[in-house]
Order: structure tokens, then sequence, then C-alpha cells
């Protein structure tokens, strides 16, 4: 062998055996990672909730990760946590547009769902979140049935198919995700029952009685959780109540010309965006209410995300809300300055009661949304209304949520964005960054290049 | 080896050319953190760890990726070019000492394009906007660490050939091939996206730009600077023997 064969081949070894050293060394690296959680709120790490439901799995459980390509990363960090404090998890990325059949059999029609099996029983639910992932996990392993009761006495909406406007579909759901359904004719009970997890008021047409209003409230005192689902139609008992916990029904009708549901007049709106807040957590799709009214605070009561109430959702901001319901029955609404209130318009809001006085009690839950359509038969398809009444369900009748859960974001200082930068603040913050730090950087160049061609 | 950091660095802001890198980076990265907060407001109701600096970090690292090698480019091929190289080897100083040297100097021109852009999160704080440390320094040790791969990498090219435009050009291929092999993630089955999702410059700073630091992409970022650069000693040392400059 030549002497330059010999050099190349050296070369080539030694390029190799440094490579070799790095790859055993990162081996290593891999299999003893630490993270460090550097967020205010720890969210790279996994809630002490999700370690418990995690130590409650005893039997093999797979997750099918259903994604859009390219964007893989951000559920598999998760995944990758939760595996590495689960050695009975396994998961499967699955590329939905290469797989639509596949999809279509296990019941997947978005992208970023999972499918969880476990026990040779199947859930499907949106994959953006530890807490929803967590969530679903729990109903998995845990086999006691958690009860949702749907109250009657007062026009709601009914739990069979049939009507477009019914909750049939919405029902068997629940059903499908382990939930058992009642009915709850409020006047004839002594209360809500105490194994109910959630009690669901879909879109009631007559007022409640005081008593009722009362059943209610002790209900929610005691630890429950309620979902009121309300129209535009005049409830003003209801609306004392509701008053009194801190919410405000007025009566108006959400417009919204710009973002309306194609087709419609209008009064079919987008909820667009979701606020930071765990009971709305990993809802990434917007979803279409029918025919909605505002939801808001009451006046002077101040936004307490994790204790008092908060609004959860909003519509666009080129929407706004028409006062007089029965005005918008006429015909198309135009904004009436003083009288009508510009958007975003409050849809949906939250409110915690005080939580009972026995140990590792919860407070209860109330969740109020302007309107009574997007969980029925013809509007649950649309966009993400599933997804929303679902995830809100399932967060009410969470029986374990209140102690352990994850706090939620304490962000909470404006109607869209935690930061309030008035416009002449952003403009000077433009001028300082792309102007002006550039061009003293570039003046401090010429100097420095100008003086030392002198010297030279 | 501090002689030649010093030499480099002399040589480096006698020239335009690191003023205008340094300007263009922040003049860029400035409009971008403008446009990013923009949609921020606009678009709100995350947190500014998601809402903000992800993006930002991402677009940051974008800009790096972008000028990086033209500061690479000339460290080697420049000198071979002017033949001031051979004049480097009379010295007495060993090639890991040359080597160290000029990426150290490139590395400190590096940190100062960065520390440039420490200004935004400080331009917030008018705004009484809860800007919290933890996340910043996740994702500066994170552009940090991948720019200090990058020069690495940029290095190794640069002592290759003595074109600054070859080496340029080629730096931005390998650069552009760590950073792209998970993109087209479903021509490959799922053990060789394992092996390319670990190689991968982009999904090793993910986690940096959300706000965490990973033990394993610290190593991961270290060892690929510290492969280039060992390659760039081999690279030197065969030059030699080939007889070649």
């Amino acid at each position: 062998m030549s002497t330059a064969a010999r050099n190349r081949a050296a070369l080539v070894l030694s390029a190799l055996a440094v490579l070799s050293a790095a790859v055993a060394v990162q081996a290593f690296a891999e299999v003893w990672n630490r993270r460090l959680d550097l967020t205010p709120e720890h969210r790279l790490s996994l809630s002490p909730w999700t370690l418990g439901v995690l130590g409650e799995v005893d039997r093999p459980l797979r997750i099918e990760l259903w994604h859009r390509r390219g964007e893989r990363q951000r559920s598999l960090d998760l995944l990758e946590l939760m595996r590495d404090h689960c050695p009975e998890l396994s998961w499967e990325l699955v590329d939905l547009d290469r797989n639509p059949q596949r999809a279509k059999d296990r019941g997947v029609d978005h992208y970023d769902r999972a499918v969880l099996s476990y026990d040779g029983r199947d859930l499907v639910v949106p994959a953006g979140s530890e807490e929803v992932l967590t969530g679903a996990i729990a109903k998995l392993v845990r086999r006691t049935p958690r009860v949702v009761s749907f109250v009657t006495g007062h026009r709601e909406r009914g739990l069979t198919h049939g009507k477009d406007e019914d909750y049939g579909r919405a029902a068997g759901l629940l059903r499908d995700e382990g939930f058992e359904v009642r009915t709850l004719p409020l006047l004839g009970e002594p209360g809500v029952p105490a194994d109910a997890s959630a009690v669901v008021v879909a879109g009631p047409e007559v007022d409640f009685v005081p008593g009722e209003l009362a059943k209610l409230g002790s209900y929610l005192d005691g630890g429950g959780s309620v979902l009121l689902l309300v129209d535009p139609v005049e409830l003003p008992a209801l609306a004392d109540w509701l008053a009194g916990r801190g919410l405000r029904l007025r009566d108006d009708v959400v417009v919204d010309g710009s973002n309306r549901v194609y087709g419609s007049d209008g009064t079919s709106v987008v909820v667009p965006f979701w606020r930071e807040h765990e009971a709305t957590a990993a809802l990434d799709v917007p979803a279409v209410l029918g025919r909605a009214r505002s939801v808001a605070l009451v006046s002077g009561r101040e936004e307490e995300p994790e204790t008092g109430g908060s609004v959860l959702a909003r519509t666009a901001r080129e929407s706004f809300a028409a006062a007089g319901a029965a005005r918008t029955r006429a015909g198309q609404v135009t904004y009436e300055e003083g009288r009508d209130e510009q958007g975003p318009v409050p849809v949906m809001a939250v409110a915690f009661s005080a939580a009972p006085a026995a140990a590792g009690a919860r407070a209860g839950r109330l969740v109020v949304v302007g309107d009574a359509d997007f969980p029925s038969d013809a509007f649950l398809p649309l966009l993400g209304n599933k997804d929303l009444f679902l995830h809100l369900v399932g967060w009410l009748a969470d029986d374990r949520a209140g102690a352990a859960r994850p706090p939620a974001q304490t962000v909470s200082l404006g109607p869209l964005s935690p930061v309030f930068v008035s416009e002449r603040h952003l403009r000077w913050i433009l001028a300082a960054t792309t102007f002006v730090e550039p061009l003293l950087v570039l003046a401090a160049g010429v100097a420095v290049v100008v003086a030392r061609r002198r010297r030279s | 080896m501090i002689a030649v950091l010093r030499k480099e660095l002399a040589s480096w802001f006698a020239s335009p050319l690191a003023w205008v890198v340094m300007a263009l980076f922040l003049a860029l990265s400035g409009f971008y953190f403008y446009t990013n907060l923009s949609f921020f407001l606009l678009n709100g109701g995350f947190d500014l760890t998601r809402g903000l600096w992800q993006y930002q970090f991402v677009d940051l690292l974008q800009r790096n990726f972008f000028l990086l090698p033209l500061v690479t480019m000339r460290l080697f091929a420049e000198e071979r070019r002017h033949g001031t190289l051979e004049l480097l080897w009379t010295y007495p100083l060993r090639d890991a000492q040359i080597v160290l040297g000029k990426y150290l100097a490139a590395l400190v021109v590096f940190a100062l394009m960065l520390a440039g852009t420490a200004i935004h999160p400080l331009l917030l704080l008018p705004a009484g906007a809860p800007v919290a440390a933890g996340p910043l320094v996740a994702g500066y040790l994170g552009l940090f660490l991948v720019g200090a791969a990058f020069l690495a990498c940029g290095t190794f090219v640069s002592s290759l050939t003595d074109s600054q435009v070859l080496a340029a050009a080629a730096t931005y291929t390998l650069l552009v091939l760590f950073w792209a092999l998970t993109w087209n993630e479903f021509a490959v089955g799922a053990p060789v996206l394992w092996i390319l999702s670990g190689l991968s410059l982009f999904d090793r700073f993910y986690t940096f730009a959300r706000g965490g630091i990973d033990t394993r992409d610290v190593v991961f970022l270290l060892l690929f600077a510290a492969v280039f650069l060992a390659w760039t000693l081999l690279a030197l040392g065969a030059r030699r023997w080939r007889g070649v400059r």
C-alpha cells in the first residue's frame, strides 16, 4: 500500500473514530436524559395528576396519534414524556391523509386526534394537550361510570334522534365515552342526585321556579358541576340566579356579518379563539354557534380564572351583540351605536362556587354558553362543536380534577392577549428594533473601519 | 489560541462585512419580533412563551441559518486564497489552537449578534408584560448551541476549499440537510424516522424554543460542534501530507 493510500485510510478511520465516539456518548445521553423545565407554569413537565393516572395503568395502553404532516413533534414530546413514566404505554404516529380508510374505521375525523386502546375499549380524543390525553386515559382506566343528568321540564332539547334541534348524537357520544346519560325532572326530585357527575341544562324555553334553582344552587355549592346552554329567550329567574353567581345574561343576539357561516343570516357565528383555561384546554378548532346571546361577568367583577369567574370564549372583533333578541327576528340587523355592544362579544363563561368545607373537596363549576344549538344534531358535526361539547362535559364531570389538575394559566389581563401594547408603543418597537439598533451598529462599524484605515 | 482569537476578531471587525452582517441580522430579527408581537397581540389568548417567544426563537434560528455561513466562509478559505494560511502554519501554534482560535472568534461575533436581540423582551417591560426569565434563558441557550453547531459545520467546510462562495454554499447544503431531515417524515419508516429525528437540528431546538432544556439535546449540539471541529483538524492535517495549501 502506498503512503498516500495509507494516509487516506488513516484519515477515514480517524474521522469514523471521532464519529463513533460521539455516537456512543450521545446514546448514553439519550438514555439518561434529564429535563429542566424553565416555564413558569412547568408546562414541559407532567402534572402530578397525569403521573397519578399513569400510575394506575396496569395493562397495555396503546395510543395512535393521527396528526397533520409536519406537526408530529408537538404531540410526540408529550407521548415520550408519558412513556418515560408508564412502561405499559406504546404509541404510533399515523398520517391521516395517507390512511383515510383506516382513520374512518377508527372513528377519526380530524387531524390531531388520538385513539386510545385499553383493555378492549377504544376512545378518540383531541391529542393537543396533556389534560385531554390524561383525562381520556383516566376514563379508560377507571371503570366506575360517571353520570350526566339532563334537566327536563322547561322544554329543553330531547336526547333522542329525529329532530335537528335535539341532542341525540351528543347523548350517543357521551355514552360512547363511558358516561351514563340520565334525565332529571328537577321539579319532582328532592334535589340533584348525589351520583351526578355533571348536570346539563340544554336550551330551556320556560323559566325555572325558585325551588329548582335552589336545588341547582345547593348541588353546585356541594362541589357539583352544571353546564347551562341558554338560547336568546327570556328567562328572568334564571338570569337573576346567574347574576347572583357572577354571570350576566343580556337580552341580545350576537350578529357577525363578516365571519358568519356561509349561507346564514349572520346570527350563526363562529367562535374563532378559546381562552387559555383548563375548561377549554386543547380546543384547537373554532366552533359554530347557532343563534347566540352574550354571557359575561357581571359589571365590576374581576376575572379570576382559577377561583372566581372567567370569560372562556368570544366571537370575532367584527361581531356585535344586538340588544333586544326580538329585533333580529325581523331580518338583517345593523349595529346601533349606544344600544348594541361592539365585539368581540363574550359568549361563554365559567364561575366557580366556594369549595365545601370537607377536606379535598373541590369547588362547584358552572359553565354557561349563550347558545344551545351547537351540540344539536344539526350543528354537532360542524367544525369543533363535538370537541367543545365533549370537552366541557368531560371537564365538568371529572371528579378528581379540582385538587390535582395542573393550575390554569394565570394570565388574564386583556380580552385577547395577556399583554396590552398601544399602537404608538408598537410603532416605537418597530422603529427601535428594525431601524435604530441596526443603524447604530452600522454607524459603529463605519466609525471603526474608517478609524482603522486612517491609522494604517 | 488567544493570539489567534484576537487576530481574528481584529480582522473581522476591521471588515465592513462583519458590521453589515450584524446590522442585517438585527434588522431582520427586529422586524420579525415586531410581526410576531403584532400577531400575538391580535390573536392572543396564548401565553407569552408559546405565543410569542417560541415563534421568535424559531425565526431567530432561521436568521442564523442564513447568516452564519457568511461568518464562517472566510475563516480558512480567505486565508488560503490570500496565501496567509501557510504563514500561520509557521507560527509556534498547534493546529488545534489555530482552529479553536478561529472558531471562538466566530462564536464571539455570533454571541454579539444574539446579544443585540436581548432588547426585545426589555421593550415589553413598559407594557407591564409578564416576561418570565426562564423560557428566555432556555431559548437563548438553544440558539447559542445550535449557532455553535452551525459555526463548527461552516468552519469544517471552510477548511476544505479556498473559495468563500463555495464554502458558504456547501455549508448551506449541509445545514439544510441537518435542518430538514425529518420534514418529509412519511417518506421513511418509523425506525429510520427515529434516527433522523435524533439528527435533526430543528427537532433538537424544539424543546429549547418552548422554554425547556433537555440534557440530551445539549449533549447532541456540543458533540455536533466537536465532531465538525475534529474533522476540521483532520482536514487541515490531510492538506499538509497531500501537499496542497
